[in-house]
């Protein structure tokens, strides 16, 4: 699997889902990749005798429709399951994150009197976020569409200027992660980077006690 | 229809016609010819832009062709692929082989369709127009996102872009009246609707798509143009207007777009593998049905693109998305039953055919992961997505359009193609295709996200777009063996005769190329195989 | 031709239907709005074709009639060749370019697309007929 679990519980949840995915695809696939072959094989023109002339039969036809409907009932209460968890926005979370992405970086206002890291493409901005609990983000646009893009997290939101969207993460493993924009914004767009930093949570207390006041960071 | 009969018809003239004629000629032959070899032109410059983008992405850290041109270079790519080669391809081939397949004389409105064509041309060409401009040509994207587009946009590039797809969106809104029209009053005695070839059934039913889908991009085109040009906020949320609608909007138009370039080659491979298999079509009926079942559900899934918004009701557009994998779907249970007993001939528009049902379920997998929003938030916007469209309109439209020129051009020219130059030719396609676009899957998981210039020399990601640069360079060749192909047929002709295939549908029974207005007499017609039925009375349906 | 009018009627129907949900479920504006359109122009497309199918009865519906018993039937009117789609197309491309580089472009575009119109127009004035015979039958849809 591309990247291994995930490091957030809803990239865990997500992981999950594709692997269920991926077994359905496989056997979907599989077995008409196989029949497929197995025709083109089997059935070569031989001589000129012309073959017998069915139109269709009904049993077969139903078969396959019956189980198509169920095989794709069944992904999608597994992925709505997942997406009302991954979904869930509580916007009285501990900590909160205001997102504004602009051309060509990015401004992470912590809310509740946090600081203001704003980044340029030459100095990317870092996110730094506690491990083990709810972390909440409001996210809007400056300019044009961007969007917040973590491939480790498995998860990305558009920026959208004029609207302001909200989502949740809960980080489980410490570590540094890559992050990038996800939607074409312009000439620095493979510029527009930033990086994110997940630490226990007195680590992150003790930055956030270091950051206070609020002060924006100077490119 | 047999030797003595072709013997009685008038020889076409020898000698080509002259520009003039062309240039006002309204006979769907024509036109259908020019629109495939104008597609073609199309296909070939972008193929040039997206072995550029290939060069720019070989090696990490390597913005070689420079950031301007290389969004200009994907801007276009996309656009001319789909509105400029895929869609109207197969428009053209309709234009020449649906009035005969149905019976006709000509298409029901002959100087419309003429107008449709050159409202193509000239819109395809004010498109491309934009390299010419001291900013640049558009480089928004194709699907070219407000406010980017409208405020962020400066130079006249993004301008003409808009400009021209409004000529060719009216351009095929034309050829759909006229193909709907064209089936409905023109029919030849006894071609009742149920009799139609499934390739006939397939572009009524693009038409209908075509229909309800591009006037919404051509009023979403219209706002771009009033934002940029004429003073106007529509888009422009810092004065009141809204981004998210564009994308509606533009998305209302798009999901269907998709459809009207993947529905006509569904009917192309339908009747490609029937004849080679020499069976009837398996389960026409329900052919038709699950066809009209994916144009209804079209129109209901745009907002799956917008899923990453956070604006719009996931789960429903969800259910829809997945709703529209079973008529899609139950097409390889036509398409294997039509295989299944049969007597099967590997001919070159055979392979393409079945290089299409190979590619194409491996795009329409990864579209269903992708149906998911969870999955989609993870994969959307990154190769994963660029593989998966690629799969289903490359390696399956593609395809199909490959398809169909092996299997139509003793038709239209009168002489066949090469089957060794074709082999080789499909190899290489499929073989670089695959190399292309196989790797992406793994580089878009990984956090490769699209539109981007460079990418960081991460582990195994500049393995992996080199050999899909590589497979494009492949792929580039297979396109040169084509062209061979064509122009050695062409100079050193070895005549087709009526019905080189042993085909089932209408076309077939009249002269390679067909005379003026198409038919000196008509086989009786009882089954969608009119041709089939007169050639092997024995084997007939009752 | 009615089989045709109840495929556009089914696709107004399933906008309907789809359209209606979508309002109750999402309550989102843009994409009610395009969807009970779509069920307008599908719905009229199928009225027409209604209306159209009780005059006509054409010999392409009946299921067991042999291709010769059509002769002489009129099909329709089938120009060969005309200058005017070139000259309209010209006219639009030059018109709406007009729109970006100048309001006089746009003139002399849409000057260009009115003579094609009255071309047409023209064209479809001198269609020649032989003395005494009646006028073919018209098959095209435009009456």
């Amino acid at each position: 699997m591309p990247g291994g679990a995930g490091a957030t519980l809803q990239a865990e949840s997500i992981h999950r889902l594709l692997f269920i995915f991926l077994l359905a695809t496989i056997f979907v696939g599989g077995t008409t990749y196989f029949l497929i072959f197995w025709n083109l094989i089997k059935y070569r023109r031989k001589d000129d005798r012309v073959p017998p002339q069915f139109r269709g039969q009904h049993l077969i036809e139903s078969v396959c429709i019956g189980t198509a409907v169920a095989i794709v009932l069944v992904l999608f209460v597994f992925s709505n399951d997942v997406e009302k968890f991954v979904d869930l926005d509580r916007p009285n979370a501990l900590v909160r994150i205001r997102i504004t992405g602009f051309q060509w970086s990015w401004r992470f206002e912590y809310l509740g009197g946090g600081p203001v890291i704003t980044g340029t493409p030459a100095s990317p901005p870092t996110l730094v976020l506690p491990i083990g609990e709810t972390v909440h983000f409001e996210i809007t646009s400056a300019d044009v569409v961007h969007s917040f893009f973590i491939p480790e997290f498995y998860f990305k939101r558009m920026a959208i200027p004029g609207y302001t969207s909200g989502f949740d993460l809960n980080v489980v493993h410490p570590g540094v992660y890559r992050g990038v924009c996800g939607e074409f914004c312009g000439l620095d767009h493979a510029y527009m980077n930033f990086s994110v930093s997940a630490q226990s949570q007195t680590a992150f207390a003790a930055w956030l006690a270091r950051e206070r006041p609020a002060r924006a960071r100077a490119p | 229809m047999n030797a003595t009969t072709a013997a009685t018809l008038p020889v076409p003239p020898s000698k080509p016609l002259g520009l003039l004629d062309w240039l006002t000629s309204t006979n769907h032959k024509q036109i259908g010819t020019l629109y495939i070899v104008t597609t073609l032109g199309f296909f070939g410059l972008s193929g040039l832009m997206a072995m550029l983008i290939r060069a720019d992405l070989t090696v990490p850290n390597n913005p070689w062709l420079g950031r301007q041109l290389y969004a200009e270079m994907f801007t276009l790519h996309g656009t001319a692929m789909i509105f400029l080669v895929i869609a109207p391809f197969a428009l053209g081939i309709a234009n020449y082989i649906l009035p005969l397949q149905v019976g006709a004389p000509d298409m029901a409105y002959p100087r419309l369709n003429a107008l449709s064509y050159w409202l193509f041309l000239l819109g395809g060409l004010v498109v491309m127009s934009g390299l010419l401009t001291r900013d640049g040509a558009a480089a928004a994207g194709w699907y070219a996102y407000a406010p980017l587009s409208t405020t962020g946009a400066a130079g006249t590039g993004q301008d003409l872009w808009a400009v021209g797809l409004l000529m060719v969106l009216a351009s095929s809104t034309m050829t759909a009246i006229n193909l709907i029209a064209t089936t409905v009053l023109y029919r030849a005695p006894g071609m009742l609707m149920w009799r139609l070839p499934i390739f006939v059934w397939d572009m009524i039913v693009t038409s209908m798509l075509i229909l309800m889908a591009f006037p919404p991009l051509a009023a979403t085109l219209a706002g771009m143009l009033i934002d940029r040009l004429l003073g106007g906020h529509l888009f422009d949320p810092s004065h009141g207007g809204s981004a998210v609608l564009y994308q509606h909007m533009f998305w209302f138009f798009g999901h269907p777009e998709v459809y009207v370039m993947v529905l006509p080659y569904f009917g192309i491979v339908t009747e490609i593998i029937a004849v080679f298999s020499r069976k009837p079509v398996f389960g026409y009926t329900g052919f038709v049905l699950s066809t009209l079942a994916i144009a209804g559900l079209s129109m209901s899934v745009w907002a799956h693109h917008m899923f990453t918004t956070g604006a719009v009701l996931n789960p429903f557009f969800s259910a829809m998305s997945f709703a529209i994998a079973v008529p899609t779907g139950i097409k390889y249970v036509n398409w294997i039953g039509t295989m299944w007993r049969g007597a099967i001939i590997p001919s070159t528009a055979m392979l393409f055919s079945v290089g299409f049902l190979l590619n194409f379920l491996l795009g329409g997998v990864t579209g269903v992961m992708i149906a998911s929003p969870p999955i989609d938030y993870w994969a959307n916007a990154t190769y994963f997505l660029v593989a998966h469209f690629h799969y289903v309109l490359g390696g399956g439209s593609m395809f199909a359009a490959l398809a169909a020129v092996y299997y139509w051009f003793p038709k239209i020219t009168g002489v066949t193609l090469r089957e060794t130059w074709g082999r080789l030719n499909f190899w290489l396609i499929f073989i670089g295709f695959n190399a292309t676009f196989w790797p992406m899957h793994w580089l878009g998981l990984w956090g490769m996200q699209r539109r981007t210039v460079t990418y960081p020399d991460l582990p195994h990601w500049g393995t992996l777009n080199l050999i899909s640069s590589v497979g494009a360079a492949v792929m580039f060749v297979g396109v040169l063996v084509f062209l061979w192909n064509l122009w050695v047929s062409l100079r050193w002709r070895v005549p087709a005769g009526d019905n080189p295939w042993d085909g089932f549908t209408l076309e077939w029974a009249t002269t390679s190329p067909p005379p003026e207005f198409n038919f000196e007499r008509l086989p009786p017609i009882r089954s969608e195989r009119p041709v089939w039925d007169f050639h092997h009375p024995a084997t007939s349906a009752p | 031709m009615t089989r045709t009018a109840i495929v556009f009627l089914g696709a107004a129907t399933f906008s309907a239907v789809v359209g209606t949900i979508y309002w109750f479920v999402s309550y989102e504006p843009a994409g009610t709005f395009m969807l009970l359109t779509m069920m307008t122009g599908m719905g009229l497309a199928s009225a027409y074709i209604a209306l159209l199918s009780r005059r006509a009865s054409l010999s392409s519906d009946q299921p067991a009639i042999e291709p010769h018993a059509a002769c002489g039937e009129a099909v329709g009117l089938f120009a060969s060749h005309s200058p005017w789609p070139v000259v309209f197309a010209l006219g639009c491309a030059v018109g709406l370019t007009g729109l970006i580089y100048g309001w006089w472009l746009v003139a002399v575009g849409a000057a260009g697309v009115l003579g094609a119109i009255l071309g047409f127009m023209r064209e479809d004035r001198l269609v020649p007929r032989e003395a005494g015979a009646a006028p073919p039958e018209d098959r095209s849809a435009s009456r």
